[in-house]
């Protein structure tokens, strides 16, 4: 049978002789283009020359081709697509943060499943941080990805499985029990879920066999004694700076490391912002010894010696009760302004000495400041622990009553200022660490049983009594740890899961106490999307006065025991009690006092220091400071000596938390450990001491950021001073708002020029500082960091002036050496509309976009380094090396020994490490230059939201990654463009300058006068204190 | 040349027994004979050249971190040593230029080794604009070359391109000059070369020259329109290089007084340059009747007043700064000098400024263990100039917080000794196989100039008019009653 034919017309059929001239060829019609050559092709015969040249062509093309290996990159595409995630699209999952005995309210933004950011949740569901972050919470992230977490469960430094672990260890844990008790070690745990577990695990073992003890590096210990003596509670009451309108801060530093410092911060700014429709402003006295942020912030800084201390509280306490008053004025009129304020007034103290304590409580009991700026209702959770936990602990071990002992949380080989943990731990039966990266503690011990880190938990936190919130797995576990609360489960004989279990607790103990949610999973859903759920607060407490005619008496009887020489032991911002000493982030960031990273030092007046042959100003001789050997009780530790001016003389400070032997990496274990040079007064530890001081002959390398420069210039004509920083008093403000910015009208009216101008017809991105909010913590630049991609350099290229950080504060002292005032000044790339960077790149890689912009292509930057010279702020930071291991080439260093570049050495070009790395923001390679992008990905980011939505984009649409961190709402951006925004009404305000404006630089980042409450005018003049003579 | 000069001027080629063919042995003797003296300074130069190659290569392997920048101090030896040698560039062609114009005849001693000079300073110079990218592979972004990125085009504002262009021109105008000067020369050692290769390749290098009166026409016409092209560049070159710091923002930088500033700057250290080398050429070729004492004063005439001048400006940077009433400016002159960089200002101050006023006398002047080290003196100071403006007005400018120090690492030295190193090598090989100093200009002043032909023209005077030349009675030629 033949085929049929079928057949579409009759052309086809008949083949009729036009088809088939058009059916022959491939297009109906012919290709226009290709007409020129397919002429030639197909008519011409190619010569043997032609041939020859396209055999030689194509051969050197192949082979061209073929030798440029190209690197093989594999993505692997989902098989099942993650519901929520959109590969470029960015997740934030609310959670909590909370680590070594640091709270913050957060948001983790992750992207492709990758946690990379800590943002601060909306103020709504952060009623304790509201919105600010910590630069510890910043850098937490960076913890994460740490590739010295230990990956599995170890015995000694042989890995194991859990279920050896959990064999072995739960045999020995009832071995434990039997001859003795098992102790669980930890800070304080602000969990009520696994405080629950912690109980069910102790019961699991027998009564009586089981004790938690709390413990924290950073003591609150003597204050929890004193409000159980004085209120029969051992816990802390709230504090409402945001209610004050007095407050006296007693060697308290609240605005950087003391109790609750973010939410101390938001609410003294919130306070202290001045406006010209409000400038009702608190005031602020601060009596302290070694300088801090807190003191440098206050109105007034009275600057005392530690033994003096408690002489003036209990004048303070004298004054308010009417019964005497102080031989220092100063004190006095302290006392006579909260007297003033009675029940608007706030008295804080940051010592660890119970009686101390006590006269504070007593202070502010009579001024009435209970129930208004002190109140009951919400006690913190955060700081539990008790002096007396480590003693009990060594002499438990050594008596042999404990056996067993579990480290959660808590590292005290490291912080116990009592020595012999480490060996009394080898008597118990067993000793487990659940540390996720190797610490002093966990080396130990002779298990390790890491825990996961706080992104990949479930849990939750109470850091205010009916204050309720969640942490979620923001990604699975990265290795194979187990989380504390399932392991104690597991030992403890329960079935299922820790999520099941804060599931029912959260069911049983908490879903009925509220009203808003019908239904469990609502209520649950709705907290774990929120991150937190408000609780009646039901606490309350009474004064009873108890103890302080003692304490007064006491401290009376003790004169100033201390002696001539005192030292001040006090906790780094960025290091906390040690916990941070292992994240580079931390390490590098500057203390805002000092400037120095990378280690501690001893603070020393600078006038003792010229007197006794220090060298105060070391910037010739490659940052090198002169080493001292400071001695107490018998205990010593040498550590360079570094002036900072408000330090009383023969008072020294020394900060904690540095020392670290027990860490990942070498270049982690820079400064002293200062815990073993703490002393004991009563049942706490004292953070005071007595000692001797004597100059060695050593000097050592100090990576500090700002030296210690004269900002005036005093020899030629008189006295002239850069007005970089402005400032005022409240006083001189309410007269005239442009007080102390008088000059800024004259610099406005001579900005006269011949050139063009830019235009901006869409947004034009402005920024405004506000000094008088800046405490200076630091918490911008570790967000930006973090954001931003920038690299970490290590100690011996911060020595070498090359840190990278695109945002920094600037501090700048003026008035007296011994009592300055300071003011903190964040820096970053002040997007000149009239850049001086930009016109001296001669490849144009730095340029200005149509939104104001002065931005950076790094594809294109040779590396002239043209502009960061040029740069009148000094805000350009160049690739010195191949930080991030972006480079073209192979990693390069390594092999030169005169080279310590940290970002190699400590690990974070590793590919895990690189996870943390934001893929908006370019990594940068060797040999380019960088600086703030005013966070060009947010701006971006925000207009695509706003163009999606098909609305104009709102003020609140961008917030940039400094500004969302800002504690103290220091930081205001926008699009000035928008005549109704926030940050162009601050643009107008008299307050607003720009720094060197006279270089005609036009910069779109102003900042408001710092005002300082008070009636008498400090000499503006800013310290020439290295040239003075002793 | 002039037809005349005047019997009492003193000879600019001495001996007696000179003539064109003296001359001729004399000057292409260093050529075709070998010295140890040569081999020795050969290799030394040539090992401190590779160890340049070798910085510059750590330099690009690991990064400009291995230099002692940081981050307020973007720029130090780097462009220090940049600016120096384009200034130690510049004496070439003033010599080769502006003296030819203004006829001035003891040039021709000197011109071959100055342009020789020029040629390899700027490529020591250009070394260091190219190396101190930071990505040094992606450095032709910096030419406006057609590319397919887009609109991304070269920064005509930036004064970095002004640069390049500045700079690429001085050199091809420099090489081209100092090229057609050496055809003629080359011809001669051809003429007398005996081997065949030598022959053959100073043919191809005198571009087959012929000496024919058509050739020696264009060859003076080439000259001259070279000498109008390089004069004003002598000017530019320097200026431009002043606008790096002039146009920028930063106190101690942003200086009109630069251009002429620089310029008289460059003059003063490339004579001082020249004469470093030429009192060891004459002495190792033997060349002492052909670069006189009369050579060496006429140079340091021009040192004394170039380095007065620079002087003059120093002063009047700090009057200006005084006058101006800018807190910023009197900070940063105030810093020069009394800041942590004094001992770079004092070295700058004394080797720049005073130590040329010796100059003012005679003796001095003539005095060649002077000359030789005040040479070295007034190319220290200038080395220091450079890096007082550069590093001081950085380290501490509008900010303190910022402020900075810098030091140098063995990078940043092994960089800069090897680019002497690599300057000397070059003028070693020079020295030896190109004729020192121009033989056919200098034939072009014997008859006018030479103690030969004055004693000759003395000795025709005393037969024909008792001693008198013109009003002026002759004595016997005596080196003595020259004074």
């Amino acid at each position: 049978m033949s085929e049929k034919i079928y057949w579409k017309g009759i052309e086809e059929k008949e083949q009729l002789e036009g088809y088939r001239a058009i059916a022959e060829k491939e297009f109906a019609e012919e290709l226009p283009i290709l007409g020129s050559i397919t002429e030639s092709i197909t008519t011409e015969k190619s010569s043997r020359k032609d041939f020859l040249k396209m055999l030689g062509f194509s051969t050197t093309a192949a082979v061209i081709a073929a030798s440029c290996e190209m690197p093989v990159r594999k993505s692997i595409p989902y098989i099942w697509r993650p519901e929520e995630i959109a590969p470029g699209i960015a997740n934030y999952y609310a959670s909590t943060f909370y680590q070594g005995g640091d709270y913050g309210a957060v948001l983790v933004k992750t992207r492709e499943g990758r946690p990379i950011k800590i943002e601060g949740r909306a103020t709504k569901n952060a009623r304790i941080t509201k919105g600010g972050t910590s630069a510890r919470a910043q850098a937490s992230v960076l913890s994460l990805y740490d590739g010295a977490r230990f990956r599995n469960p170890k015995r000694g430094k042989e890995n194991i499985t859990w279920e050896t672990a959990d064999n072995e260890i739960g045999e020995k844990l009832k071995a434990a029990a039997a001859s003795g008790k098992v102790v669980l070690f930890s800070s304080s745990v602000i969990s009520p879920s696994t405080k629950a577990v912690i109980a069910e695990f102790g019961n699991s073992l027998g009564a009586g066999k089981f004790e938690h003890l709390v413990y924290d590096g950073i003591s609150y210990s003597g204050m929890l004694d004193a409000n159980e003596k004085s209120f029969g509670k051992r816990l802390i009451p709230s504090y409402n700076f945001g209610a004050a309108k007095v407050i006296v801060g007693v060697g308290a530093d609240f605005l950087g490391t003391w109790l609750s410092p973010v939410e101390f911060a938001k609410d003294y700014s919130a306070k202290r912002k001045v406006s010209k429709e409000s400038s009702d402003m608190s005031r602020h006295i601060q009596i302290e010894s070694v300088p801090t942020i807190t003191g440098y912030k206050a109105d007034t800084r009275i600057s005392q010696k530690p033994s003096e201390m408690h002489a003036s509280l209990v004048d303070l306490y004298n004054i308010v009760t009417g019964a005497g008053s102080s031989k220092n004025e100063k004190i006095n009129k302290a006392g006579k302004e909260l007297l003033a304020a009675k029940g608007a007034s706030l008295v804080v103290c940051g010592s660890n000495n119970t009686d101390a304590q006590l006269v504070v409580n007593a202070i502010n009991n009579a001024l009435g400041n209970y129930g208004t700026t002190i109140t009951w209702d919400r006690p913190y959770n955060t700081k539990q622990g008790s002096d007396k936990a480590i003693a009990s602990l060594i002499e438990g071990l050594n008596d042999g009553i404990i056996k067993g002992v579990l480290f959660y949380e808590s590292n005290p080989v490291y912080t116990s200022p009592v020595k012999g943990l480490a060996d009394a731990l080898k008597k118990a039966e067993v000793s487990v660490s659940f540390a996720n990266r190797v610490d002093e503690t966990s080396v130990a011990c002779s298990y390790i049983l890491p825990d996961n880190h706080w992104l990949e938990s479930w849990n939750d936190a109470e850091p205010k009594a009916g204050i309720l919130n969640t942490t979620q797995p923001a990604i699975s576990k990265l290795f194979d740890t187990r989380q504390v609360q399932d392991t104690l489960l597991k030992w403890a004989g329960k079935e299922g899961t820790y999520y099941e279990f804060l599931q029912k607790y959260w069911e049983s103990n908490f879903y009925g106490k509220q009203s808003t949610y019908n239904g469990f999973w609502a209520f649950w859903d709705n907290a774990i999307a929120d991150g937190e759920v408000e609780m009646p607060a039901t606490g309350s407490a009474s004064y009873n006065g108890a103890g302080v005619s003692e304490a007064a008496a006491a401290f009376a009887s003790a004169g100033n025991s201390l002696g001539d020489v005192q030292v001040r032991f006090y906790e780094s911002i960025a290091i906390g009690d040690g916990y941070w000493a292992d994240n580079p982030f931390l390490q590098e960031l500057p203390d805002p006092v000092s400037k120095v990273t990378w280690g501690n030092y001893i603070i020393a007046n600078p006038r003792w220091m010229n007197k006794n042959g220090y060298n105060i100003d070391p910037d010739f001789k490659a940052k090198e400071y002169a080493v001292a050997k400071l001695t107490v009780n018998g205990a010593s530790i040498e550590l360079p000596v570094v002036g900072v001016p408000g330090t009383p003389e023969g008072v020294f400070g020394v900060a904690l938390g540095y020392g670290r032997e027990a860490v990942a990496h070498p270049e982690l274990s820079v400064g002293k450990n200062a815990f073993q040079l703490l002393g004991k007064g009563g049942d706490n530890f004292v953070y005071a001491a007595k000692a001797t001081i004597e100059k060695t002959d050593k000097v050592e390398k100090v990576a500090i950021t700002q030296t210690h420069f004269n900002i005036t210039m005093k020899d030629l004509g008189g006295i002239k001073t850069r007005k970089t920083v402005k400032e005022t008093t409240l006083h001189e403000y309410k007269k005239d708002p442009s007080a102390g910015n008088e000059d800024r009208k004259e610099i406005l009216e001579e900005m006269v020029t011949l050139y063009y101008e830019h235009d901006y017809p869409g947004h034009h991105w402005s920024m405004v500082v506000d000094l008088n909010s800046c405490t200076g913590c630091g918490a911008c630049v570790t967000a930006c960091n973090v954001e931003n991609n920038v690299p970490v350099v290590g100690k011996d290229q911060v020595t070498r002036s090359r840190e990278m950080h695109w945002m920094r504060i600037d501090r700048y002292y003026t008035g007296e050496t011994d009592n300055p005032d300071v003011v903190f000044q964040p820096m970053l790339c002040q997007h000149c509309d009239n850049a001086p960077c930009e016109n001296v790149c001669p490849v144009a890689a730095t340029n200005h976009s149509n939104e104001g912009l002065n931005q950076m292509a790094y594809n294109r930057c040779i590396g002239t380094r043209y502009c960061a010279n040029n740069c009148p702020y000094k805000v350009r930071r160049f690739n010195w090396y191949d930080f991030q291991q972006a480079d073209a080439f192979d990693k390069q260093y390594g092999t030169s020994n005169d080279m310590n570049v940290a970002s190699e050495t400590l690990g974070l070009h590793e590919p895990l490490t690189r996870m943390v790395l934001n893929p908006d923001v370019t990594v940068r390679s060797r040999g380019v230059m960088e600086k703030c992008s005013f966070c060009v990905q947010r701006l971006q980011g925000g207009k695509l939201n706003a163009k999606k939505e098909n609305r104009v984009l709102r003020d609140s649409d961008i917030v940039v990654a400094c500004q969302s961190a800002c504690p103290a709402d220091a930081i205001t951006f926008g699009d000035r463009n928008n005549k109704e925004s926030a940050v162009t009404k601050l643009f107008h305000d008299e307050r607003a300058f720009g720094v060197i404006e006279e270089t005609h630089s036009m910069p779109n980042v102003l900042y408001l006068t710092q005002v300082r409450n008070r009636e008498e005018e400090k000499n503006y003049q800013v310290i020439d204190y290295y040239h003075e003579k002793a | 040349m002039h037809a005349y000069e005047s019997e009492f001027r003193e000879p600019l080629i001495n001996g007696l027994d000179k003539n064109y063919t003296k001359i001729t042995d004399d000057l292409v003797a260093p050529t075709e004979r070998n010295s140890t003296m040569w081999w020795i300074a050969t290799l030394l130069t040539g090992a401190g050249a590779a160890f340049f190659v070798f910085c510059l290569g750590w330099t690009v392997w690991f990064g400009i971190g291995t230099w002692g920048l940081n981050k307020t101090v973007g720029w130090a030896w780097d462009i220090t040593n940049f600016v120096w040698w384009i200034g130690i560039g510049h004496a070439g062609t003033l010599i080769s230029a502006i003296l030819l114009l203004f006829r001035q005849r003891y040039r021709t001693g000197i011109n071959r080794a100055a342009e020789a000079m020029t040629i390899f300073a700027v490529i020591c110079a250009g070394m260091f604009p190219i190396f101190h990218m930071g990505r040094v592979w992606d450095a032709g972004f910096i030419f406006p070359l057609p590319n397919t990125r887009g609109p991304l085009w070269v920064n005509f504002n930036s004064p970095l391109l002004w640069d390049v262009f500045a700079i690429s021109t001085y050199f091809s105008v420099s090489l081209l000059f100092w090229y057609s000067g050496l055809m003629p020369d080359f011809g001669t050692i051809r003429d007398r070369a005996k081997g065949k290769w030598r022959k053959y390749i100073y043919n191809i290098l005198s571009f087959g020259w012929q000496g024919s009166a058509k050739q020696w026409q264009r060859f003076e016409s080439l000259s001259l329109v070279l000498a109008g092209l390089s004069t004003p560049l002598v000017l530019s070159v320097h200026t431009i290089v002043s606008f790096d710091f002039a146009t920028s923002v930063i106190p101690g930088w942003h200086t009109t007084i630069f251009p002429p500033y620089f310029v008289a700057g460059a003059i003063f250290s490339g004579f001082a340059m020249v004469e470093t080398l030429m009192l060891f050429s004459r002495k190792l070729f033997s060349l002492e009747d052909y670069i006189t004492i009369n050579h060496i004063e006429s140079m340091n005439k021009i040192i004394v007043l170039t380095g007065s001048i620079v002087g003059i400006a120093y002063l009047t940077e700090l009057f200006i700064a005084w006058y101006s009433g800018a807190l910023y400016e009197q900070f940063a002159f105030y810093n020069r000098i009394f800041g942590k960089y004094l001992w770079a200002y004092a070295m700058m101050m004394s080797c720049n400024v005073l130590s040329p006023q010796l100059y003012w006398f005679k003796s001095m002047r003539r005095n060649l263990w002077v000359t030789f080290i005040l040479s070295i003196f007034v190319n220290i100071g200038m080395w220091f100039e450079r890096f007082v403006i550069i590093v001081t007005s950085l380290a501490d400018d509008y900010l303190p917080s910022s402020w900075a120090y810098f030091s140098p690492t063995w990078v940043d030295i092994g960089i800069y000794t090897g680019s002497i190193s690599v300057f000397l090598f070059l003028f070693l090989l020079f020295s030896r196989f190109f004729p020192t100093i121009a033989i056919a200009e200098v034939k072009a002043i014997f008859r006018i100039s030479s103690e030969a032909a004055k004693a000759q023209r003395a000795k025709e005077a005393n037969a024909t008019h008792g001693g008198y030349v013109g009003a002026y009675k002759v004595g016997p030629l005596d080196k003595d009653s020259r004074g």
